[in-house]
């Protein structure tokens, strides 16, 4: 998962300009007071995740899961343990 | 690396948010970007007052939607049947609001029209006229290049290239459509910035001179010091010859339209050259070559050599070996030099070689198809120099011409190439579009002149450009312009002597000049204080034409007739 989430981000730091760019480490605020991005930063952010969770392990998550769960996308290190509890519960 | 900078104005039908974050942190240019909201293309067009019109830019990209620009063709998508008519009108009332803004920027791009999704249609309808989405897109995109076509600084992409770069499945992005309205991926984007990167590099003459090639492997399939020519794969019924045929092809195409070829190939120079001359399928003789070191030397130090020796600048070379090792060699030593990774496959390159785009030209003038035979010569005319101690008795043995002529439509497109390539023999580094450069030269008090030169060994081509503009009976010298190849021959020293003989013949009082400098014409600097024409720490001079004739050797000069405007 985080192999995705660095693709991800790795993707959108391509179009932020340079103090806007997000260091992949769990505490980088996401969804967050603290955070840089701007909405239109998080929609290529959650785009990208969707394609490269396709991509890579054929997961699927919607925009829709992400509006509604983004008390639980404060920061990095949160999407992922969001994303690992999610997948793990699908499995199931 | 410093960037250089680059204004642009974008104004799009569609979200380019993305489109300009991938701009910014492209790697070539320090883009200033100056965006109009989108979806607000004919508001932007039409009012002057809008921002982004402030200044001149060097950029306008103007992208758009067909369904924003046509509302007939929108009529397509909901599978309602149009009027062909409609279509053009509305391509037409596009291409004069487009034509508005040819005065604020120095090049106008517009992407050809694709759809915003991949087009799924009818198929058996796609080609109707009345409800056929593939018919009427061509239709618009072929009044586009109608309306647009014969306007100079107006650039048509072809953004259907970018879609098949990308593949068509990654080239859309409908879920970003229907969040943030772009419908298109960043993969498409860079594409896109690639093409607008590479079209202002060569209309801007930025583009690659000198293509330095290996032997073995890279014109040839096999190792001629162990095969011997006989046994190379160069065309024949063979897949991996005919390879390496096309590729030859290509590269002979890049020699004509003014590329000079070089070889630097580790070899036995005799066995290497025997192959060239004879094997009966090679397409490049050793005359495509301006020069060569075939020799079991570092590769880097024999570049550096031959760039000397041809008078260029490392930066406008590029090196294509199959070697890794040598390309990373060459990598390192010449860090100027562009060094792409050939690919494996042999099969490749002559697909390779046509996706580069450092050798684009916008133009190609006769100097350009000559170009190799001209640095041929310049070969010969260094080696005759080495023999002779001064300088002027060296210049006696050439039989040295030079040409001042006056603008035709002939040589406009080589002087528009000097002016907007020379840095170094530039008096004032001013730089002009073909429109500019037209209308300054029509005007009655303005003069410029060609420079060409030919000797025993031949024809230099356009070498340099003179220019004045006449105001109360005082000359103003406006473009003095020189290709740094033949500075230190006297052609410069006798263009001046033209100069005062032209100013005393139409009973002129001075010729005033102004230096601009730059970081790289200092070349000029050191030829006006040689003349005794401008003193240290100064920028401006005065020519005086009564003053005493430069002394020059054994040069002729042929004047041009004077033209009255």
């Amino acid at each position: 998962m985080k192999d995705i989430i660095t693709k991800s981000i790795i993707e959108l730091n391509k179009l932020l300009p340079k103090e806007k760019r997000l260091i992949v480490k769990n505490s980088t605020p996401l969804i967050d007071e603290k955070s840089k991005l701007e909405s239109i930063d998080l929609v290529n952010l959650f785009v990208n995740l969707e394609k490269n969770l396709k991509e890579k392990g054929n997961l699927a998550l919607t925009f829709d899961e992400i509006v509604e769960n983004v008390e639980h996308l404060k920061t990095i290190g949160s999407l992922e343990s969001f994303l690992v509890k999610k997948f793990k519960n699908e499995k199931k | 690396m410093k960037k250089n900078k680059l204004s642009i104005n974008i104004i799009s039908s569609f979200n380019h948010a993305n489109f300009c974050g991938l701009l910014k942190n492209s790697k070539f240019y320090d883009w200033a970007i100056n965006e109009a909201n989108y979806n607000q293309v004919f508001q932007t067009l039409t009012n002057p007052r809008e921002k982004i019109w402030k200044n001149k830019k060097d950029i306008t990209l103007v992208w758009t939607t067909p369904e924003s620009i046509s509302p007939e063709f929108k009529k397509l998508l909901d599978r309602q049947p149009i009027k062909i008519k409609k279509i053009k009108e509305e391509v037409a009332s596009f291409c004069s609001t487009l034509k508005l803004i040819k005065k604020n920027s120095n090049i106008v791009i517009i992407p050809k029209w694709i759809l915003r999704e991949p087009i799924v249609n009818n198929i058996a309808l796609a080609y109707s006229k009345q409800l056929g989405l593939e018919y009427n897109l061509s239709l618009m995109n072929y009044y586009l290049f109608e309306e647009l076509g014969n306007e100079k600084n107006f650039h048509i992409l072809n953004s259907s290239k970018w879609v098949e770069n990308c593949g068509t499945a990654k080239a859309y992005n409908s879920k970003l459509w229907y969040l943030m309205k772009c419908p298109f991926s960043n993969d498409f984007f860079n594409e896109a910035i690639s093409d607008i990167t590479n079209l202002y590099a060569s209309i801007k003459g930025l583009t690659k001179k000198l293509l330095v090639l290996d032997l073995d492997n890279t014109l040839w399939g096999g190792i001629v010091g162990e095969v011997g020519w006989k046994k190379l794969r160069i065309g024949g019924h063979d897949y991996l010859g005919e390879a390496f045929l096309d590729f030859q092809l290509k590269i002979k195409a890049l020699k004509d339209q003014g590329i000079v070829l070089a070889l630097a190939s580790k070899n036995e120079k005799a066995t290497a050259i025997d192959a060239i001359n004879n094997h009966p399928e090679m397409v490049l003789s050793m005359n495509d070559f301006a020069t060569y070191r075939i020799n079991w030397e570092d590769k880097a130090k024999n570049i550096s050599e031959m760039v000397n020796e041809l008078n260029l600048g490392l930066q406008s070379v590029v090196f294509f070996d199959d070697s890794s090792f040598e390309r990373e060699r060459v990598r390192t030593i010449l860090p100027e030099v562009f060094v792409p990774d050939l690919p494996k496959d042999p099969t490749e390159y002559s697909n390779f070689i046509s996706k580069l785009h450092c050798f684009d030209s916008s133009f190609i003038t006769d100097e350009d198809k000559q170009r190799s035979d001209l640095y041929k010569s310049e070969f010969k005319r260094t080696k005759l120099k080495n023999k002779y101690k001064s300088l002027s008795s060296w210049i006696d043995t050439l039989n040295l011409e030079v040409l001042i002529e006056n603008i035709t439509s002939k040589n406009s497109p080589r002087t528009l190439q000097l002016i907007n390539k020379t840095n170094q023999m530039n008096l004032s580094t001013r730089r002009l579009t073909e429109k500019e450069f037209n209308t300054w030269v029509t005007k009655k008090n303005n003069f410029m002149w060609t420079i060409r030169a030919k000797d025993k060994f031949g024809d230099y081509g356009i070498i340099g450009i003179l220019s004045i503009t006449i105001k109360d009976k005082i000359a103003y010298l406006v473009d003095f312009i020189f290709s740094c190849r033949i500075v230190g021959r006297f052609i410069e020293d006798s263009t001046i002597q033209f100069l005062k003989e032209f100013a005393s013949k139409h009973s002129l009082k001075k010729i005033n000049g102004l230096y601009k400098k730059t970081k790289k014409n200092s070349l000029i600097y050191k030829f006006l204080q040689r003349l005794n024409i401008i003193k240290k720490n100064t920028n401006s001079f005065i020519i005086i034409p009564s003053k005493e004739k430069i002394k020059l050797p054994n040069i002729k000069i042929t004047q041009p007739k004077f033209k009255r405007k």
